[in-house]
């Protein structure tokens, strides 16, 4: 069996062989705790590793498994009990998400455009030309600060 | 039939009241022409920043005479004889005079026809107010409809002169505010002062309002205008930084000023859309058949949107 496991982590087995290899693994559970061992040397050499100790694992898989999901809504699902969930919901759910999301995306695009050329720039303070704001304060202004500021338009 | 009386003397009073209130503005309107007065006039934008400037106005038999210097920044000065201005403008090492006419600069801010403002604006007493040690009435100019804003005027109880001014948006926050730190009025009608001080070691030169003075062929039209508001100037030239020539039309309902600036837009420029602001004025800008259209002006964003909507390009 170990020289199974060593050809699996080696990746020596190819097609049908893998698949009979990984049936034998599962079907031993010091074989598949070996496996485990020697994937986590092989992830360390490869700098790839994450602590998990491969004797813990399935207890810690086993204990999430028990715990009860909470989920969004409140309602509480116990993976325990033999409650079943009606799943159509959620799917009517996700279902009218995507119409809106649709609906959301083609509002945008089209409102936005109104009016526009495709390539426009949307408008910024620094962006307007200095010309104008000063042609408009010194024709319109009340306020003799402006107005002399405004006086001098460079190069025309 | 007594609540009725009532309500008609309330109705009657109102409406004297009303008519006494638009006379103190008539009253104004005429105190800023023909009063002499000097003093020193402080502005602040919405950003809060304070510029102060000095100035002396005095009516010579009949024609008025203005002197306008900066007292904060760049040493400029401005001299008004009538509606001719000219700008000394202190650029350095240099000084560049230029011609400008019609300007509505405070305290002379009201139109020749003041009827107009009661077809914009409602107007309310808001009692008694100190400003630059005198005593004022404050008069409220409220819009009409969303289309413009409030203005605040405190008038001298005494001469009528405006002393102060507010412009205030409709979220209740102040875009302009113009008032006097000190005022004096003058006997004299000495005009000596109403000259440069010319400093030989500076050059002068002379930056001419290269205005288009021929007649343009206006391919636009702007009907439907927001209420109040109609055309009171147009002027067409170049401008160096688009490389084009912008036409600007001014619309007004007497207080409120709107610019409409209508160019094409360069083959190596992108046109511009959306809104923006600089100083007291918000901006919008639309993109019509290759022409660039911007509105710019004291008023709310929604009347320059409404506008530039409004403009149509034959």
């Amino acid at each position: 069996m170990s020289e199974n496991i060593s050809s699996i982590i080696d990746n020596e087995l190819k097609g049908k062989d893998l698949d009979h290899g990984l049936n034998e693994l599962s079907k031993h559970s010091s074989a598949l705790s070996s496996y485990r061992t020697y994937q986590m040397i092989s992830d360390v050499m490869r700098n790839d590793y994450y602590d998990v100790n491969p004797e813990l694992t399935d207890k810690i898989m086993s204990k999430i498994h028990d715990e009860p999901t909470q989920f969004n809504n409140g309602f509480i699902r116990n993976n325990q009990s033999t409650a079943t969930i009606d799943y159509r919901k959620y799917l009517l759910v996700f279902a009218l998400g995507l119409i809106a999301a649709f609906a959301i995306s083609w509002a945008v695009n089209n409102f936005s455009n109104i009016g526009s050329s495709s390539s426009s720039d949307f408008l910024a303070a620094d962006s307007i030309s200095q010309e104008i704001i000063e042609d408009h304060f010194s024709t319109t202004t009340r306020n003799p600060n402006y107005f002399l500021e405004a006086g001098y338009q460079p190069n025309i | 039939m007594f609540r009725l009386l009532l309500l008609i003397c309330l109705f009657i009073s109102g409406a004297a009241s009303s008519n006494e209130l638009w006379l103190k503005i008539s009253e104004a309107s005429k105190a800023s022409h023909d009063l002499n007065y000097s003093g020193i006039i402080n502005t602040t934008d919405s950003n809060q920043d304070i510029q102060s400037t000095k100035m002396i106005h005095v009516n010579h038999e009949g024609e008025e005479f203005l002197k306008i210097e900066k007292i904060d920044g760049a040493d400029n000065l401005l001299l008004m004889h009538e509606a001719d201005a000219v700008i000394y403008d202190n650029d350095q090492n240099k000084i560049l005079i230029k011609k400008k006419k019609d300007a509505h600069l405070f305290p002379n801010i009201f139109p020749s026809n003041l009827d107009k403002l009661k077809d914009s604006y409602s107007i309310g007493d808001g009692g008694t107010f100190r400003v630059a040690g005198r005593a004022t009435q404050m008069l409220v100019l409220s819009p009409i409809d969303e289309n413009r804003y409030n203005y605040h005027l405190w008038l001298d109880k005494e001469s009528h002169l405006p002393l102060k001014m507010m412009v205030i948006d409709n979220n209740k926050k102040v875009v302009e505010n113009i008032a006097f730190a000190n005022i004096e009025f003058l006997k004299s009608q000495d005009i000596s002062w109403f000259r440069p001080n010319i400093n030989n070691d500076i050059a002068y030169s002379i930056n001419e309002n290269k205005n288009i003075e021929e007649t343009v062929r206006k391919f636009w039209t702007i009907n439907d205008l927001p209420s109040g508001f109609e055309e009171v100037s147009y002027s067409a030239k170049r401008y160096a930084g688009l490389n084009a020539i912008a036409h600007q039309i001014i619309y007004s309902d007497g207080l409120s000023y709107i610019s409409i600036f209508i160019h094409p837009v360069a083959k190596n420029q992108k046109p511009q859309v959306g809104s923006s602001k600089r100083g007291s004025s918000n901006i919008h800008a639309e993109y019509k058949k290759g022409y660039q259209i911007l509105a710019v002006g004291a008023v709310p964003m929604q009347t320059l949107s409404y506008i530039t909507n409004k403009v149509k390009l034959n």
